[in-house]
């Protein structure tokens, strides 16, 4: 995993001084899994009585791997996987019985599973886009509910309330033995599928999925489409569901309709939350908790539901990321005791070390942001007439105003002027906004909120829309999710372009985080960041995405003037370099005067005042309606 | 006409149910924004446990409704206190696992105490075997206790939550947690207060409808199912609006058993209230919400 054919040789780039990994092809967790894969594999014999149990490990492995990311990444609580294990189970049945003469054996029944539980994903995955948390949770219950009945009424599919068995097990015309060959098998199937889910929670829809979860208005604002994304989170998870169906009705040698009820459902989410919704292998220590342990102690079997209940409520309370958030926590204390340095040091949030500066130049004059240069100056922006009115209230009554290529302007007025809905309307945030806005000659109203920003519109938020529990490093790389050229199958293979362009990602973010002066932070959660340092990342997030005119609602708000002013100083020079436009509402008149070289003063919805800084300062409205003497 | 009456009868009835276990997850979820997916299991553990009471302990009927309902209320006030109010500033998630983990732990421990068997609970003078008839429609007299004891429910529980203080603050909290805790109004107290009414509220349907439903070990599943489903339709955050809601899924489901497909019926209602929510996703009976600020 050496890393040196990009690397300029006379000095080290960000991400080596910052220590940043470079992402390449193997990781940790894969050394691990195939680690455990390998021992499960040639141990199985020995433990021949649990075969069936050890399969449904499997199972609940599978379909928590893909609830890790429709839930665990992208944050959609669904309640309806019942759904896809079932229609899994069933196709594989009526396969696996040669019901449709499409040929029997898995290599038919694996390829057809997927994709039909796919497009039922994309189809159950439909509410999400109306609906969220609560109302989600349960629409989808009623999916899983309403799903049930119809697999006990469809019965040429299901054989109604009899059943299906699962019919012959083969591979490519080999028989596969029941016990320890099909479990074998299981496995091989289970360690590539995480592989692929891996793979796409380390590349930018995993990225894009957790951006969602944590921050839907900024996910948009950063130009990620989150209607496909949610739908998509629910067709590979439902995909993979329906793979796991599979093994489900193979296992188990027969099914029918009452084996998959709501309640499966909720457990199948349980075992996640139990395991750690936040890891694949919190799939699998879950499904272990839940799908093992009972079976390894027979006695304990009545007391399945206070064992699972109880592990539930003591996880939620003491460790929300489950029992693999437990382990890790507990690892952290070992290796602290081993190291002998106090916890606190090598905790996560308090990773970051001094990182000396580069020897060479600033960071724009590094290998990726140097090519980002553009003398070309880009943000011609116009509005017509923009007006957004809530109820009685013009928030925002006829406003219009046209702001050259390349410039910084500022937009200044009392609390409840209109300067933040302006930009939402702008950048299409306020929903019932009228008003035509074009960008560099492309046509901005009526379009959604990722098209806008796709067409080169970057927004920051006045009360900080970040990304919770994310890392700052990430955020600069969901600000680069429209860098990222390869399409979704690559990225699931994690073929060689992939690598290459996660790499140059990996470089520009570490260079922009180092501009920023954030680099030393890159590994922190966003959340356990000082308030000045969230505005910088704010800010950071919105550079990235290379807009044309970047709107800055207030990034100085609540902050010293002199850092304040730094931190400006760092947009504008990065703005001029890649030729953008700035427009910035602020209520530092010092700040403005000293950055801006147009003001535009709103009052009440409208626009007052509009010139040079020295001008509007001056104008006799604006000192009685907002300046005072 | 006598059929349609007897329809609409049954109806009602069922209606009642779901009514009332719509309004025990309403109650929690407007103030504290909690699903509490063990309402179901709590309010049948409530019937089993006045059977226990009655049959087992052998204290007369309405004694052992009575202490049953407050056993139940004080394990409750416990139960928040210990597993609810740590998480009360958490995210939505948080507090649903728990109530997750809460239907499991609640649903075993019942098991294991009431033995899992089918048994019934008997109502003095057996009048749940007993009917009259007006015009020809047949009435059960137990069924007309749950008619009168449901209005005296949602009466006693509309007063609560619109004529006393504690209502008062159950309201503020519904509207503005920020800004009712800046009143001073003690988020803990709501809290308990509004748990132990959801819960009782859900063990007097649990013990009423137990005559009719008959105990077994989940007797409640599937009312909790309906009343989730009555409390959706309703939009979630209006008690009226889930009474009317179970009400009428009640008379959807009765009127289906008679006129839909038979391999319909089951599913029928639950299939129209979720195209109902395709359109309305806030519910039949509330207004939409003010967008989202940004």
């Amino acid at each position: 995993m050496t890393y040196n054919e990009q690397t300029s040789p006379s000095s080290a780039s960000a991400m080596q001084r910052a220590g940043i990994p470079v992402p390449g092809y193997i990781k940790r967790n894969h050394i691990l899994g195939v680690f455990f894969f390998a021992l499960t594999f040639l141990l199985l014999p020995q433990f021949d009585q649990y075969t069936t149990a050890i399969g449904f490990i499997l199972v609940f492995a599978a379909v928590g791997g893909s609830l890790v990311l429709a839930f665990g990444a992208a944050g959609q609580f669904t309640l309806g996987h019942s759904i896809f294990l079932g229609a899994g189970a069933f196709l594989s049945a009526n396969i696996a019985n040669d019901s449709y003469g499409w040929g029997r054996g898995l290599e038919v029944e694996i390829p057809i599973a997927l994709a039909v539980c796919f497009v039922l994903g994309l189809i159950v995955g439909l509410p999400s886009l109306r609906v969220n948390e609560l109302y989600l949770a349960l629409a989808t219950f009623a999916i899983a509910y309403v799903g049930q009945q119809v697999l006990y009424e469809w019965k040429q599919f299901t054989a109604g309330g009899s059943g299906k068995s699962a019919g012959d097990l083969t591979l490519f015309g080999w028989e596969i033995g029941r016990g320890t060959p099909y479990i074998r098998l299981s496995l091989i199937i289970i360690l590539v599928t995480f592989w692929i889910v891996g793979n796409i929670l380390d590349g930018k829809t995993g990225r894009s999925m957790n951006a969602l979860r944590t921050s839907e208005t900024a996910a948009r604002s950063v130009g990620i489409n989150v209607a496909w994304l949610k739908i998509l989170a629910f067709g590979i998870s439902g995909a993979i569901t329906g793979l796991a169906g599979v093994l489900y009705i193979h296992n188990l040698r027969y099914a029918g309709p009452e084996n998959f009820n709501v309640h499966l459902s909720i457990l199948l989410i349980l075992t996640l939350i139990i395991g750690g919704r936040h890891r694949l292998a919190g799939a699998v220590v879950g499904a272990i908790f839940v799908k093992f342990l009972p079976e390894l102690i027979r006695d304990v079997q009545e007391y399945e539901g206070i064992i699972y209940g109880g592990a539930l409520i003591f996880l939620t309370l003491f460790s929300p990321r489950g029992i693999i958030g437990l382990i890790e926590a507990g690892l952290r204390s070992i290796g602290a005791l081993l190291a002998n340095t106090p916890v606190a040091n090598i905790l996560p949030n308090s990773a970051s070390k001094e990182i000396e500066a580069s020897s060479d130049g600033t960071p724009l004059e590094s290998l990726s942001l140097a090519g980002l240069a553009n003398s070309e100056k880009r943000g011609h922006l116009t509005v017509t007439d923009a007006r957004v009115i809530f109820g009685g209230v013009r928030a925002v009554d006829g406003v219009s105003f046209e702001v050259e290529a390349g410039k910084v302007t500022g937009v200044i007025g009392s609390n409840g002027a209109g300067k933040t809905t302006l930009f939402n309307a702008i950048t299409g945030h306020a929903k019932n906004a009228e008003g035509v806005f074009t960008l560099d000659g492309f046509e901005l109203s009526n379009k959604p909120i990722f098209t806008r920003s796709l067409a080169g519109l970057g927004r920051t938020f006045q009360n900080l829309n970040l990304h919770g529990d994310i890392r700052v490093l990430d955020h600069a790389l969901i600000g680069l999710e429209r860098e990222m050229k390869y399409g979704r199958v690559s990225e699931a293979f994690r073929l060689p372009h992939v690598v290459r362009n996660e790499r140059q990602a990996y470089e520009r973010s570490a260079e922009l985080l180092d501009h920023m002066q954030l680099l030393e932070f890159w590994n922190e959660k966003v959340d356990d960041l000082p308030y000045g340092l969230q505005k910088r990342v704010d800010v950071a997030r919105g550079l990235a995405t290379n807009p044309s005119v970047l709107l800055l609602d207030e990034p100085a708000a609540g902050l010293p003037t002199a850092e304040a002013l730094e931190m400006m100083e760092h947009v504008i020079e990065y703005a001029e370099h890649i030729g953008c436009g700035v427009i910035v509402i602020e209520h530092n008149v010092e700040l403005v005067a000293d950055v801006c070289e147009r003001v535009i003063v709103m009052d009440a919805g409208k626009i007052l005042a509009d010139g040079t800084a020295q001008s509007v300062m001056q104008n006799a409205d604006v000192i009685a309606a907002y300046l005072g003497t | 006409m006598t059929e349609f009456i007897q329809l609409l009868w049954s109806g009602i009835l069922n209606g009642m149910l779901y009514a009332l276990i719509g309004l025990s997850l309403v109650l929690i979820f407007k103030t504290a924004r909690i699903l509490n997916f063990a309402a179901g299991t709590m309010a049948g553990f409530t019937g089993w446990f006045a059977w226990w009471w009655a049959t087992k302990q052998g204290i007369p009927f309405l004694l052992a409704i009575l202490v049953a309902i407050v056993m139940v209320a004080v394990a409750t006030l416990l139960i928040e206190r210990l597993t609810i109010r740590p998480l009360i500033n958490e995210n939505f998630l948080s507090i649903v696992t728990i109530t997750l983990g809460l239907e499991f732990l609640i649903a075993n421990l019942s098991i294991n105490f009431f033995g899992g068997r089918a048994e019934s609970l008997r109502i003095p003078g057996d009048i749940q075997f007993k009917n009259f008839e007006i015009g020809g429609v047949r009435f059960n007299w137990w069924h007309v206790v749950i008619l009168i004891s449901t209005f005296i429910i949602l009466a006693i529980v509309g007063y609560i939550v619109n004529r006393t203080e504690l209502g008062l603050a159950m309201r503020a909290f519904a509207e503005d947690k920020d800004a009712a805790r800046l009143m001073g109004i003690k988020e803990s107290t709501v809290s308990q207060w509004t748990w132990t009414l959801s819960v009782t509220v859900g063990g007097l349907a649990g013990i009423l409808f137990a005559p009719v439903l008959f105990l077994q070990q989940d007797y409640m599943n599937i009312p909790f199912i309906k009343g989730f489903v009555a409390a959706i339709l309703g939009g979630f955050t209006s008690l009226s609006g889930g009474v009317l809601g179970g009400l009428l899924l009640g008379e959807l489901e009765a009127f289906a058993v008679k006129y839909a497909p038979r391999q319909m019926a089951a599913a029928l209602p639950v299939i129209i209230v979720f195209f109902i929510l395709l359109i309305r996703p806030r519910g039949l009976f509330t207004r939409a919400k003010a967008h989202e600020r940004v």
